[in-house]
């Protein structure tokens, strides 16, 4: 009880690197999200459960920067995202089913997205590939990828820039047992090293395992589970 | 540093050179083939050298102007670029560089597309092809002998107007520039119109333009619209051009000054507009 208390306090003491106040928001008079509050912390894995439609990738996107919200506020790293502002900087995401030039193979794909912000860096790039169990030297077309490899791919381009906040919305689809194991282990280690981690998913093992903190979304409310 | 460079070139030219602008090009190829048949088959009988100064004639054809219009509608069509393979290009830009890379996007295929239209309208002529820094006699005996154009289904053979106004060079450098620039702004205008009233609405207006490219020289009433139809501006050999007794074509300084007035304007609309803009995605192939 006294330990729950000191977690509570400390965890007061601390600034959330994502926070999410009373957010809303509508598809015309759908209302996709209500009262959303939510508090993402450095060094810890946030996760988010629910249904196809309740409203996860919705949330996502909204701190992303590709939907704004129409009532209360995200704030990452203090800096709120208002209506005309930019897209989130300094984040890694995956949200839905990432598209890929189909004609590329991975390594170029990664290629033409990493060098959006950075210098070209070509070992770098094979040993994030290698780090999701991806052949770097493979010159298979993306468009003949299973869907477990474009999965994989998806989480290189997430993790390639070493960002310091990792959206993930349902990373593990697709995944074989083995891909969800060295998945865990990928995202255990970035939490290690900092990150903050937000992780929606279908699967409550997932969740379970690797998640400091777990919500449940439905019909646009969120709630604390864990 | 040099690998940074190329690096950062690829990635920027992803987007220029997709499915939609390869078939756009095989298109405008088709149409050049066509053009070339008859005027080839004039060459071949009369035994006559073209020479490489045929594109700003072809501009002249009113039917040709409105394919070309059509084709370039078709090479924007997938305005705002909202495809699902830019989501992840669009966090790492930022919206204001996003929006200006689609800018660099239109602008650079408008010049690709330029360069292209005239490279065919030279190689197709290859068996009949001199170099000479005059119209040379193939083109003089198609922009003024009206027979040939009958004779042999020559589609788009030649302006007199033109002919009588400028030299070769000078002629082709103001097409290729009006080319590039009345392109970029029809895209602009695509883009602007997607992003404020929607796709369906961009795609109308930019058919609308191109049916306005069709000759209007001989309706005296409807002639005003050649104020607002880009695509006719594109006949360099019109220009101040007086028609019956109360009309005058454009001149170049209207064209010009309207045009650039234009592009300027849509760019900032459009980078305006992007920063306010919700991003909904589709999942048509880049």
């Amino acid at each position: 009880m006294v330990e729950n208390t000191d977690q509570k306090m400390e965890q007061e003491s601390r600034q959330p690197v994502i926070r999410v106040q009373k957010a809303e928001k509508y598809f015309g008079k759908q209302k996709v999200l209500s009262d959303v509050n939510l508090d993402c912390y450095a060094g810890e894995i946030t996760g988010i459960v629910g249904h196809n439609g309740s409203g996860k990738t919705v949330l996502f996107k909204c701190i992303c920067g590709y939907f704004y919200l129409d009532a209360g506020m995200i704030q990452v790293n203090g800096k709120e995202m208002n209506k005309g502002q930019d897209m989130l900087q300094n984040a890694g995401v995956i949200i839905e089913e990432p598209a890929f030039m189909g004609n590329s193979s991975g390594m170029r794909n990664l290629e033409c997205l990493y060098c959006i912000r950075h210098a070209y860096d070509r070992e770098h790039l094979e040993a994030v590939m290698m780090k999701v169990g991806l052949d770097p030297k493979s010159k298979k077309r993306v468009k003949n990828y299973s869907m477990g490899m474009r999965q994989r791919l998806a989480i290189a381009q997430a993790i390639m820039e070493d960002q310091e906040i990792l959206i993930l919305d349902e990373p593990m689809n697709g995944l074989d047992k083995n891909g969800v194991a060295e998945m865990r282990e990928v995202f255990q280690e970035l939490k290690q090293r900092g990150k903050t981690i937000l992780l929606a998913s279908h699967n409550k093992e997932d969740i379970d395992v690797l998640c400091d903190h777990v919500y449940e979304m439905e019909m646009g409310v969120l709630r604390p589970v864990r | 540093m040099g690998k940074k460079w190329l690096g950062r070139v690829q990635a920027g030219l992803y987007g220029v050179v997709n499915g939609r602008f390869c078939i756009a090009l095989l298109l405008v190829f088709v149409m050049e083939c066509i053009m070339v048949d008859g005027t080839s088959e004039f060459l071949r009988e009369w035994n006559l050298r073209i020479t490489p100064w045929m594109l700003p004639h072809y501009f002249s054809d009113g039917l040709f102007r409105v394919y070309y219009g059509f084709i370039v509608c078709y090479m924007y069509a997938d305005v705002p670029f909202m495809s699902r393979s830019e989501m992840l290009r669009v966090i790492r830009y930022g919206r204001f560089r996003w929006a200006v890379a689609k800018e660099g996007v239109i602008g650079l295929r408008s010049v690709l597309m330029a360069v292209w239209l005239w490279i065919w309208s030279v190689l197709l002529y290859i068996p009949h092809l001199t170099f000479s820094r005059d119209w040379g006699t193939a083109i003089r005996s198609l922009s003024y002998t009206l027979a040939n154009t009958e004779k042999y289904a020559i589609w788009g053979g030649g302006s007199a107007s033109i002919l009588g106004r400028y030299e070769p060079i000078q002629a082709l450098l103001l097409c290729m520039g009006l080319l590039v620039a009345v392109t970029v702004m029809i895209g602009l205008i695509m883009m602007m119109l997607s992003l404020y009233a929607g796709r369906t609405v961009a795609i109308t207006a930019a058919m609308v333009l191109s049916g306005l490219a069709i000759d209007l020289s001989g309706r005296p009433m409807i002639m005003k619209l050649y104020y607002i139809s880009p695509y006719t501006w594109l006949d360099v050999g019109c220009y101040d051009r007086q028609a019956f007794v109360i009309n005058r074509y454009p001149g170049l300084q209207y064209v010009c000054s309207i045009t650039g007035m234009l592009i300027i304007i849509f760019t900032i609309m459009i980078v305006m507009r992007m920063k306010r803009t919700e991003f909904k995605w589709n999942n048509e192939e880049a």
